[in-house]
């Protein structure tokens, strides 16, 4: 019955459809398998561990059918590979946010384990909800059709609205998932209103298509409306990656999201954000090309000062960090003002550096998490390199990393984005660009003061009675931590085979139109 | 086709890892070190293993044929930054862009060969050596990790076949001499040798970076073939221009890592370290990167005449001067350590007169003696419980008979007594200086080896002869050193006596050993001014009598002065002020004490008080600025922001009591400031 059914579908679709969507199937299956489990299993450990395998077990066959697909012909050239009637497509672009999501996701699982036993609560819900959140993603990486990128955006949030109310007991974690509902779905509206303008002068909702009216020069196209539909859509995607002025939602839902799920949040989604800016502002809004680099250039230098600004001043780590992602945000924005290879390239090259920098600090975070200590206040730092030395030098690194000093990844990641905005600004010589790079580059030094802040308790403050007690590192946990250390060391020392991949999104710039 | 030639200078990397790494967790974990039996198999086996390798590699490269005789190995691409466009300065070679490119690749051709296995060769006898010396320091894990590293260091630096690689292993090796220097760091006197080594050095680098930047700039490649074929199409430079520049920068690079004037300074105070170190880093190995360094750009200075005479110039220079200071040193390590200087300063005359082969025959033949005697001053040392002054031994030979022979052996190869090694290669130098027509050379050389032959017959008599000055506390325990000291002696004795047999004078029959390297400097043949003058076989062997006349001069004037039985000759009463000017080394460590530490101590105490006064301030200024810009924004925050929405919310509150205390105001706040943000950019388009 299987095989006709399948045969059933093969007919409409094609083998090939199923073969795109193969990494999202196997999640989907291991999901739903965990979220089955909870039914027959009734002993509360168990299920935790099983669980725990089972998403573990989803993220690698998952991998595994990603490694298959990369070999798939015609992905690389041209236009790439268009599946389902062209909903949806695959392309450099695609693959190479399909492993970013893969990794965030498997380091985020092995973050989690720990962390739910020394919080001691556990729904079965979790793994499977991350597992989903990562799929719906990667349906958005690859989704060439306005309604597709709407629906995976949804399934997306949906599923981290869940996830960040996961410790419902906790007041800040529900009045997080609350808040962050609430503004998403706020955000969202904006998002159809703008996505509804294009559809409305276009008839239709293809990428392709509508490329091809949009800059076809029709007299239909009035520019005020599509700008305004690039404003709406901006707010709407500008919120999904915590962009200043729309990023109020953050350090609220970072501080309130149980820790490993905060690391999740501050990389993976807002990955995903920055797909849904490629692919709609570099091809369907190319006619309005100056107006929409002046606003995001003007977003950018804005979202990098006020991110900075409000950090320094922050005593609790996570909403530091909520406020560094904001900043790094900001960074990224710059990828976007110019509209060629390197550009695609840089954002690329960043997105996969802060992953690991990012990752790697959040899991510091999570493993101080002790019996006696949230571990939260920056004071719970104090003299770590006593106490724990290899956490406080990991620690450093990954605080070097993300203030960009070499050689860490982040210095490559900031190289990137400067020299995007630097080209950029001696070809066009539009002054706003050289304003943005000058205002990041100052940003980079508040930065630095704030990220100081953290080693300079952890190398010269005095170790208090309690932060003496043995922070205990499972296997998993120290494997999310040594992963993420040896990438931020790795990218910084030997970019060129980071360099090579991050080249794929790079190469699929011909792709978006 | 030898791809295990990337494994030579892996492996003792991975034994550094071992010992290094390994070691100091070790040690964390358990509170213990490293089992000494275990450190010293790793270290000296992987070294072990590096030479067999590397004689593989060079079993391999002998059967090639003459026109293609090297080995290359590309590992991966290391630096790949983009494109980078040429200055075409130089009017031959026209501005273009090129692909920055840096590979990790390993390069085996003769002149790379000689240097691996005179690296891995003396630097395996040395490890084993030091396994004796160093047993009962509780540092051992730590030393054979310094050791190894230097190791690959010193092997990525003679196999790399870019500058920028060779820099790696370049300032690897320096790194690591100064690690052992310091070694013994709780001693005021090391570290500051240490640091001293490394300042100094960092001078040097300082034109040798500049140097490789011009170039590049120039020539847009760091790749050593690629610059010989760009180069070697080039005509002489008759006047400065920029090969000279480039060859004067990169010369200020090697007088800093080989000791050369004006740059000569650390080594003797590089003592300070082990004495294993000494004959590894100081003597044999590290101090001749210079030499390597300007045989390997040999392309470059052939077409410079003024950069090889400035080489040849300090070379003969240095190796007349060190030799002077070596003369009433008390210290037998400091007296081996001028020695040092003045015969680099031997291979410097030899690359200055273009007679590269010469040189690095030189380089080798040293690498052998002078590892010796400072092994043999080890050995010395290790027996006399730490007792370098010459004036509290004498007649040691009765107490230590190998080291004494194998001593000897050294000495009369580095005072050019022929069969020994030193004469080959000492006298193929002055012989060729004297050929290619720079009498001037000669002549300092000459004399110079007359105050070798002197400074060391002194150094021998002192020593092994004469009476008794020895601490009877010391004398009761006096032996020979153990085998695992005398065997290493022993094999570097047969090395520095037949060594030169590879390199045979006209005279005498072929000079194999520069037919060998051939090859390399393939690129110089085609230059005229370097061609050599001729002069008939018997001519040439009257030469090389002076040289040995030279030697027996020397040695005569120390045995008068030195060999009366049972005196002890007073040098400070003897030669008054001369003693006090030479003991005292010309006073130029006290003259760059006036000219440039001191002054670089005012510079900084200056800067430091500047640095209080202004930057600081600023820089508290702008801490002050941002944390009052976060503490306004805080307040902002809380007062203003918060105000207005509890404002909002009192207005919601008082307006609509039916809606009231569904929405808490914030959320109301944050959808406000979205709405805001469209607002307001839309504004920006339409008011523009």
């Amino acid at each position: 019955m299987l095989g006709d059914s399948l045969k059933l579908v093969n007919n409409i679709l094609g083998i090939k459809d199923i073969a795109a969507f193969s990494p999202q199937i196997q999640l989907l299956i291991w999901g739903i398998a965990i979220l089955l489990l909870s039914v027959f299993v009734k002993d509360k450990k168990s299920r935790m561990n099983i669980s725990f395998y089972f998403s573990l077990l989803g993220v690698f066959f998952s991998g595994w059918s990603y490694i298959k697909l990369l070999r798939l012909e015609g992905i690389y050239d041209g236009e790439g590979i268009k599946f389902f009637n062209g909903i949806f497509k695959l392309d450099g672009i695609t693959i190479f946010f399909y492993g970013i999501f893969l990794l965030a996701g498997l380091l985020t699982i092995l973050l989690s384990k720990r962390f739910l036993e020394e919080e001691s609560t556990f729904e079965s819900e979790y793994y499977s909800l991350l597992l989903l959140s990562i799929m719906a993603m990667m349906c958005m990486a690859g989704s060439n059709d306005l309604i597709g990128i709407y629906i995976s955006l949804e399934f997306m949030s949906i599923s981290i609205y869940v996830l960040v109310g996961y410790l419902r007991k906790q007041l800040r974690s529900t009045e997080g998932a609350i808040k962050y509902f609430i503004l998403g779905a706020f955000s969202s509206g904006l998002l159809l209103f703008g996505m509804s303008f294009i559809y409305g002068m276009g008839g239709t909702t293809n990428l392709t298509q509508l490329f091809r009216i949009l800059t076809g020069g029709k007299s239909a196209i009035s520019e005020p409306l599509l700008v305004l539909s690039m404003l709406l859509i901006l707010a709407g995607m500008g919120f999904k990656v915590a962009a200043v002025p729309f990023h109020m939602w953050c350090p609220d839902a970072y501080e309130g999201a149980p820790t490993p799920i905060t690391a999740f949040m501050s990389v993976a989604p807002k990955a995903a954000g920055f797909v849904i800016f490629i692919r709609l502002f570099f091809s369907l809004f190319k006619t309005i090309t100056y107006e929409y680099v002046s606003v995001l250039a003007l977003l950018s230098i804005i979202t990098m000062t006020v991110g900075n600004v409000i950090a320094v001043k922050q005593t609790n780590i996570k909403r530091l960090l909520a406020y560094s992602s904001i900043s790094h945000a900001g960074f990224i924005l710059m990828g976007l003002l110019a509209r060629n290879e390197f550009a695609l390239k840089s954002i690329g090259m960043y997105i996969l550096c802060y992953l690991f920098m990012n990752i790697g600090a959040f899991a510091i975070v999570i493993v101080m998490r002790r019996k006696n200590i949230i571990g939260e206040e920056l004071d719970d730092y104090k003299g770590l390199i006593h106490t724990h030395p290899v956490m406080a030098s990991f620690m450093t690194v990954f605080l070097l990393s993300l203030a960009g000093i070499p050689p860490t990844a982040g210095f490559v990641a900031k190289y990137f984005v400067f020299s995007t905005v630097i080209k950029e600004f001696l070809k066009s010589g539009d002054r706003l660009l050289l304003y943005v790079a000058v205002v990041g580059a100052i940003n980079a030094v508040i930065a630095l003061y704030y990220y100081f802040r953290i080693v300079k308790r952890m190398f010269m403050g005095e170790p208090t009675k309690e932060s003496e007690e043995k922070v205990a590192v499972n296997f998993y946990s120290g494997l999310s931590i040594g992963i993420a250390f040896f990438f931020t060391l790795f990218i910084g020392v030997y970019a060129e085979p980071f360099i090579r991949f991050a080249d794929l999104i790079g190469n699929s710039f011909r792709s978006l139109f | 086709m030898a791809e295990y030639l990337w494994l030579i200078p892996t492996l003792p990397f991975i034994g550094f890892l071992i010992n290094g790494l390994g070691g100091l967790l070790y040690k964390r974990i358990t509170k213990k070190t490293f089992n000494r039996y275990f450190v010293s198999l790793v270290a000296c086996g992987l070294v072990f293993i590096s030479l067999i390798l590397s004689t593989m590699a060079f079993v391999q490269l002998a059967n090639m044929p003459e026109n293609h005789k090297y080995i290359e190995q590309k590992c991966f691409n290391w630096v790949a930054a983009g494109d980078i466009t040429t200055t075409g300065y130089y009017d031959r070679i026209p501005s273009e862009t090129k692909q920055f490119n840096v590979e990790w690749t390993y390069f085996f051709d003769p002149l790379s060969a000689v240097m691996a296995l005179v690296v891995c060769g003396v630097g395996f006898l040395i490890h084993v050596f030091a396994i004796g010396y160093m047993w009962d320091d509780t540092g051992f894990y730590r030393f054979f990790s310094y050791l190894n590293l230097f190791m690959f260091a010193m092997l990525t630096l003679v196999l790399s076949n870019n500058f920028i690689m060779m820099f790696l292993g370049w300032e690897g090796v320096g790194f690591c001499s100064y690690a052992l220097i310091g070694y013994y760091f709780h001693k005021k006197s090391a570290s500051d040798a240490g640091k001293k080594a490394f300042i100094v050095n960092r001078v040097g680098d300082y034109g040798f970076s500049v140097g490789m930047f011009l170039l590049f700039v120039t020539f847009g490649t760091f790749n050593f073939k690629e610059l010989g074929e760009i180069i070697g199409k080039l005509p002489v430079e008759a006047h400065f221009g920029i090969l000279s520049a480039i060859g004067i920068l990169l010369f200020i690079g090697a007088t800093g890592k080989s000791a050369q004037i004006p740059l000569y300074v650390w080594l003797p105070d590089a003592m300070e370290g082990p004495t294993p170190v000494s004959a590894l880093i100081h003597a044999a190995t590290m101090v001749t990167a210079g030499v390597y360094m300007i045989t390997r750009s040999s392309f470059l200075y052939t077409r410079t005449h003024l950069s090889l005479e400035i080489v040849g110039f300090f070379g003969v220079m240095t190796a007349l001067y060190a030799a002077i200071m070596g003369f009433f040193q008390r210290d037998i390590k400091k007296v081996l350590a001028y020695s040092t200087i003045s015969q680099l300063g031997y291979m410097f005359t030899a690359l200055g007169v273009a007679a590269f082969s010469a040189g690095i025959m030189h380089l080798m033949t040293h690498a052998f003696f002078k590892a010796l005697l400072f092994l043999g001053a080890g050995s010395i040392i290790t027996q006399m419980h730490h007792e370098q002054d010459m004036q509290k031994m004498g007649n040691l030979r009765k107490y230590m008979p190998i080291t004494f022979w194998t001593m000897a052996a050294a000495y009369l190869a580095i005072c050019g007594i022929p069969p020994f090694s030193g004469f080959f290669s000492k006298d193929e130098i002055l012989w060729q200086a004297f050929a290619r027509g720079h009498k001037f050379f000669y002549v300092i050389g000459l004399i110079a080896a007359i105050f070798t032959a002197f400074y060391m017959t002194r150094l021998m008599i002192l020593t092994f002869f004469g009476k008794e000055r020895i601490d009877p506390n010391v004398k009761e325990h006096l032996k020979e050193s153990p085998a695992v000291m005398t065997i290493p002696l022993i094999i570097l004795g047969i090395l520095a006596t037949v060594g030169g047999f590879v390199g045979l004078p006209a005279w005498l029959g072929e000079n194999r050993f520069e037919k060998w390297l051939e090859p390399v400097f393939e690129h110089n043949y085609n230059n005229p001014v370097f061609a050599m003058h001729h002069y008939s076989h018997g001519f040439e062997m009257m030469m090389a009598g002076v040289s040995i006349l030279a030697a027996l001069l020397g040695f005569s004037v120390a045995l008068y002065l030195y060999g009366k039985k049972g005196i002890v000759p007073d040098d400070e009463k003897n030669w008054g002020k001369l003693w006090k000017v030479i003991y005292n080394k010309f006073y130029v460590d006290e003259l760059y004490d006036a000219l440039f530490v001191n002054r670089a101590k005012d510079l900084g105490n200056a800067l430091s008080a500047f640095d209080l006064a202004v930057i600081d301030g600023g820089v508290n200024g702008t801490a002050a600025t941002t944390r009052g810009t976060a503490t306004a924004s805080s307040w902002f925050d809380k007062y203003v922001v918060d105000g207005l929405v509890n404002l909002q919310a009192w207005i919601v509150q008082t307006s609509s009591g039916i809606l009231r205390r569904i929405q808490t105001g914030v959320i109301h706040n944050y959808a406000l400031a979205v709405i805001l943000g469209i607002v307001i950019l839309s504004c920006l388009y339409i008011f523009r």
